[in-house]
C-alpha cells in the first residue's frame, strides 16, 4: 500500500478516528492498535516482511534489556553484545543487499559473471535495522537509561509512517512520547495535516513532473546538448529533494495525526551557503547516525585534521554503499566526503558562516549556487545506472555544447502551469525557510489565505496526480 | 478536538464550493463538447434503434476504425458504432450497455487485448474519472476497484478539463485554429464512428506498438464470459472479432494474445478471425496503434464486411427460420 494511495487514505482516516475514539487512559489499546496497523500495513507489501520486522524488533530489546541490566557502569560484558548484535545486522544487510553486488563485482576482476542470489529483500530493512542498532548502542552507553516496555519498543520499531524509508528516529525521543499518547493536541494534529499535504504536493507535482524530464534527458543525452543535460541533472538534484522530502513530510505529518512528533529529516538543504549546513538539513536522521554511531567513534575531528579528512571520507563512502548496491553509489558518497575537504582545511569558515544570517544578498546566492552545483555533480551519478554512465554523462555536459538546444523531446502536462508551481514552490520553501516546513509561512495569515493556497496545493494534486507510477525513490534503499 | 472537527468540516465545505465553480464550469462552458459524453449518446442509440441490430463494443479501435453506414449497406442491418475509448474501461462499458440489447440484435465484441490484463478492465482515472459527468452514470456497477478508479480520477478530470479548457480557450483567442486533431464529442457521426480524424494528416509520433503488462484478469474474463453467455441465452448472437491494432503490436504481444485465446477457448468462445486479420502496417495508422487513418478505415471496414457476411450470413438465416 503506497502512501499516495486512496486505500492508504482511507485506512488512516479510519485508524485515526478509532485511534482517538479510545478515552485517553487507554494509552495501551492505542499503541496496541497503531503496532496492528504497523503490521497489517507492512504484511500488505509481502506476508514475510512483519517476520523480519519481528525478528529485528525482539533480537534488539533482548539486547538492549541485557545491556541495561549493568545498571551505572559500561562493564566489558556489555560489548561484545553490541559488537555482535551490530556485525549480525551488517551481516543481515550484506546478505539481502550486498551480496548480489560484491560477488559480480569480484567475479568481474576476472572477467566472469558473477552469481545472482534471489533472496526477498525487506523494504525498509535498512531503515529499521539501523534504528535497533541505535538503541542497542544507547542501551550500552547509557543515554537509554530504563528498558521501555516490549509494546513501547515494538511501536517504535515498527511504526509504519517510518517503517519504509524513515525517518530513522531515536528511541530516546520517540518512546518517551508514548506515555502521552492519550492526549489529543489539535494544534499537533493541524500541523500533521499541513504536513501531509505539503508532502503529497512535493512529491506528486513536483517530483513526479520533474521525473519526465530526467527520465527523458537521462534516456537520450548522449544526442542533446549540454544545456538540456545540465537541465536535466538540475532537474534531479530537485525532484530528489522534493521526493524524499515529500515522503518525510507525509510520515512526518502522518506521525502528528497520533500525537507523535518524529524526527525532522530535512530542513531546506538547497538554500545552504557550504556543504556542511548542507548535510545538516539533508538527510538530518541518517547523517545524525552515521555522525553519532561511526563518525564520532572513528574520533571525528578530535585527532587532526588528516584524520579528520580520513574519518569524513570513510563515512560518507559507507553513507553511499547504505545506499544501495551499485558502485555509484559509492563515488557519489565518496565525493561528497570530497567536497568537504575545503571546509575541513578552512576551520574558521564553517564558524563563520554558522552565525552569518540567511539573507537574499549577493553573496550568500553565489555560496548558496556553488553548493547546488556541487551538489548536482555528484547527484549525477547517485541518479545513473553504472559509473560509465555517469562519466559518459559528464563528458556529454562538456563536448555536447554544439549540439541543437531542443526541450521538444520532454513530455509534461501542461507545462507553463507545471513550471508556475515549481515557482511557487520555491518561494514557498524559502517564505518558510525559518520554520520546520515551507507550507508553514501560512502560519499567522487570515484564515481565507491559508484556505486559498492549501485549495490550490489539492487542485494541484488532483491535475497532476498520477495513479500507480509514483514510487518514492527512498524506498529503494 | 470538536474545533478541529469543525475546523475540517469548514475546510471542506469550503473545497467543496471552489470545487462545486469548476464542476459547474466544466460542465456549463468548458466540456460541452467532451469526447466522453459520446458515452451516453451511443448508449441511447443502442437503446433506441429497433431490433435486430449490429453494435460493436470495444474501446477506440472501434471507434477510429470503422465506417458504419457501409457495414450497415453491405449487411442490410443497422450498425451502430458503440466502441470509445479502452480507459472507459471495458467492464463499466459492457455492464451499462449490457441492459440496452434485445432479442435478434448482434453484439460484435472487439476489445482492446489490454483490457484482459491487470486492471486496465477498470479504467484510469483521466477517462474513467468523467463518468459521473455523464447523465447515464449508474453508480452502482461500479465494483472497488472501479470506485477507486471513479473517485481519483472524478478530482483530476474535473481539474484538468477546468485548466486546459482555460488555457486553450486563451491559447485559441491569441492564436489561430490549425489543423490539429482534438478528441470532441463533435466528431463522431449519427452512428458512432470518430470521423473528425479522417480529413487530417496521420500523426505517427505516438504510433510505436507496446507491451501488455500485467497479469492476465482471470477474475474479469469470467464475469466478461459469464455477461456474453447470459446475453446469448436472452438471444442476442455474439461475435468475437480481435481488436484493429498495428501488425508491429500483434508481433510484439503473441503471448499475451495466444494466453486470451487459450482462455477464450476454455471458456467456449472463439475468435470468427485470426488476430493478424485486423492488424495493419504502420501506415494505415493514424495516432496510436489502435487507430487507423482514412485508408485504414476504409481497408478495415471491407475486412470487416468479408468477416461479417461470413458469419451472418449463415446466421441470418437461422435467425429468419426461428
Amino acid at each position: 500500500m503506497q502512501f499516495e494511495s486512496l486505500l492508504f487514505l482511507v485506512c488512516l482516516v479510519g485508524l485515526c478516528a478509532l485511534f482517538w475514539s479510545f478515552p485517553s487512559r487507554w494509552q495501551t489499546l492505542r499503541k496496541v492498535v497503531l503496532l496492528v496497523a504497523s503490521y497489517g500495513f507492512y504484511g500488505l507489501l509481502d506476508w514475510r516482511f512483519p517476520v523480519f520486522l519481528l525478528l529485528a524488533t525482539v533480537s534488539a530489546y533482548v539486547c538492549g534489556a541485557y545491556l541495561l541490566k549493568f545498571e551505572g557502569e559500561r562493564p566489558r560484558r556489555g560489548r561484545p553484545i553490541v559488537i555482535g548484535y551490530v556485525a549480525v545486522c551488517i551481516v543481515l544487510l550484506f546478505i539481502f543487499k550486498y551480496l548480489t553486488f560484491f560477488a559480480g563485482s569480484f567475479a568481474s576482476v576476472f572477467g566472469q559473471q558473477g552469481p545472482t542470489f534471489r533472496l526477498l529483500l525487506p523494504i525498509g530493512l535498512s531503515f529499521y535495522l539501523f534504528m535497533s542498532v541505535s538503541y542497542v548502542i544507547d542501551c550500552y552507553r547509557k543515554t537509554i537509561t530504563k528498558t521501555p516496555t516490549l509494546l513501547d519498543f515494538s511501536v517504535y520499531v515498527g511504526f509504519f509512517p517510518h517503517l519504509v524509508a524513515g525517518p530513522i528516529d531515536r528511541a530516546r525521543n520517540f518512546i518517551p512520547q508514548l506515555s502521552s499518547i492519550g492526549i489529543f493536541d489539535s494544534g499537533l494534529f493541524t500541523e500533521g495535516l499541513r504536513q501531509m499535504l505539503y508532502g503529497y504536493f512535493k512529491k506528486l507535482v513536483i517530483a513526479d513532473n520533474l521525473n519526465v524530464i530526467v527520465g527523458a534527458v537521462w534516456s537520450s543525452y548522449d544526442q542533446q546538448n549540454s544545456l538540456v543535460i545540465l537541465v536535466g541533472a538540475i532537474a534531479y538534484s530537485i525532484q530528489i529533494y522534493t521526493d524524499f522530502s515529500g515522503y518525510s513530510d507525509i510520515a512526518i505529518g502522518t506521525g502528528k495525526l497520533f500525537g507523535i512528533r518524529m524526527m525532522r529529516n530535512f530542513s531546506f538543504p538547497y538554500f545552504s551557503r557550504t556543504v556542511s549546513e548542507f548535510w545538516r538539513g539533508w538527510h538530518i536522521s541518517l547523517t545524525s547516525w552515521f555522525t553519532e554511531y561511526l563518525y564520532i567513534p572513528l574520533g571525528g575531528n578530535r585527532k587532526g585534521t588528516r584524520r579528520t579528512i580520513f574519518n569524513t571520507l570513510i563515512v560518507f563512502t559507507l553513507c553511499g554503499l547504505w545506499h544501495g548496491a551499485n558502485w555509484t553509489f559509492v563515488v557519489w558518497g565518496f565525493l561528497c566526503g570530497v567536497l568537504f575537504i575545503p571546509l575541513l582545511l578552512n576551520a574558521g569558515s564553517k564558524a563563520r558562516w554558522k552565525s552569518t544570517p540567511l539573507q537574499l544578498n549577493a553573496v550568500n546566492i553565489g555560496h548558496m549556487l556553488l553548493v547546488f552545483g556541487g551538489i548536482t555533480l555528484c547527484w549525477i551519478f547517485f541518479r545513473s545506472d553504472s559509473l560509465a554512465q555517469a562519466f559518459d554523462i559528464l563528458r556529454c555536459l562538456v563536448v555536447n555544447v554544439g549540439r541543437p538546444v531542443s526541450f521538444g523531446f520532454i513530455s509534461i502536462t501542461m507545462a507553463p502551469v507545471f513550471f508556475l508551481l515549481l515557482l511557487m514552490f520555491v518561494c514557498m520553501e524559502w517564505a518558510g525557510h525559518s520554520r520546520d516546513f515551507g507550507l508553514l509561512f501560512v502560519q499567522g495569515k487570515p484564515r481565507l489565505y491559508r484556505w486559498s493556497v492549501y485549495v490550490v496545493l489539492l487542485f494541484a494534486i488532483f491535475f497532476y496526480f498520477h495513479s500507480g507510477d509514483g514510487q518514492f525513490i527512498y524506498q529503494n534503499f | 478536538m470538536k474545533t478541529i472537527l469543525g475546523n475540517i468540516l469548514s475546510f471542506a465545505a469550503f473545497f467543496s464550493c471552489a470545487f462545486g465553480l469548476l464542476v459547474w464550469l466544466n460542465a456549463s462552458f468548458l466540456a460541452t463538447d467532451h469526447y466522453n459524453d459520446e458515452f451516453t449518446v451511443k448508449g441511447n442509440l443502442i437503446r433506441q434503434t429497433p431490433s435486430p441490430k449490429v453494435v460493436f463494443v470495444g474501446g477506440s479501435n472501434v471507434a477510429f476504425g470503422i465506417d458504419s453506414q457501409t457495414i450497415s449497406d453491405s449487411i442490410g442491418l443497422p450498425v451502430i458504432n458503440a466502441g470509445l475509448l479502452a480507459g472507459m474501461g471495458l467492464r463499466y462499458t459492457m455492464d451499462r450497455y449490457e441492459s440496452y440489447f434485445r432479442r435478434g440484435d448482434v453484439l460484435i465484441l472487439m476489445p482492446e487485448y489490454d483490457h484482459f490484463y491487470g486492471d486496465v478492465t477498470y479504467g484510469n482515472p483521466e477517462t474513467a474519472g468523467y463518468l459521473p459527468y455523464l447523465s447515464d452514470f449508474a453508480p452502482s456497477l461500479l465494483n472497488l476497484k472501479q470506485w477507486n478508479v471513479v473517485v481519483t480520477g472524478f478530482f483530476k478530470t474535473t481539474l484538468q478539463i477546468s485548466v486546459k479548457g482555460l488555457y486553450y480557450k486563451l491559447l485559441h483567442s491569441f492564436r489561430k485554429e490549425g489543423n490539429v486533431f482534438e478528441y470532441k464529442m463533435s466528431g463522431f457521426n449519427r452512428l458512432g464512428d470518430e470521423v473528425s480524424h479522417r480529413s487530417l494528416p496521420p500523426n505517427i509520433n505516438n504510433t510505436g506498438a507496446y507491451t501488455v503488462s500485467g497479469k492476465f484478469n482471470a477474475g474479469y474474463a469470467r464475469h466478461l464470459f459469464n455477461q456474453v453467455r447470459r446475453l446469448q441465452h436472452h438471444g442476442v448472437q455474439v461475435i468475437w472479432l480481435p481488436p484493429v491494432t498495428s501488425r508491429a503490436n500483434v508481433a510484439l504481444n503473441r503471448k499475451q494474445i495466444t494466453l486470451i485465446i487459450e482462455r477464450m477457448k476454455t471458456a467456449g468462445f472463439t475468435y470468427v478471425a485470426r488476430p493478424d486479420s485486423l492488424a495493419y502496417p504502420d501506415s494505415l495508422l493514424y495516432n496510436t496503434v489502435y487507430h487507423l487513418n482514412k485508408q485504414g478505415v476504409e481497408v478495415n471496414t471491407q475486412r470487416v464486411v468479408r468477416i461479417l457476411r461470413h458469419c451472418l450470413g449463415v446466421n441470418r438465416k437461422r435467425i429468419a427460420n426461428k
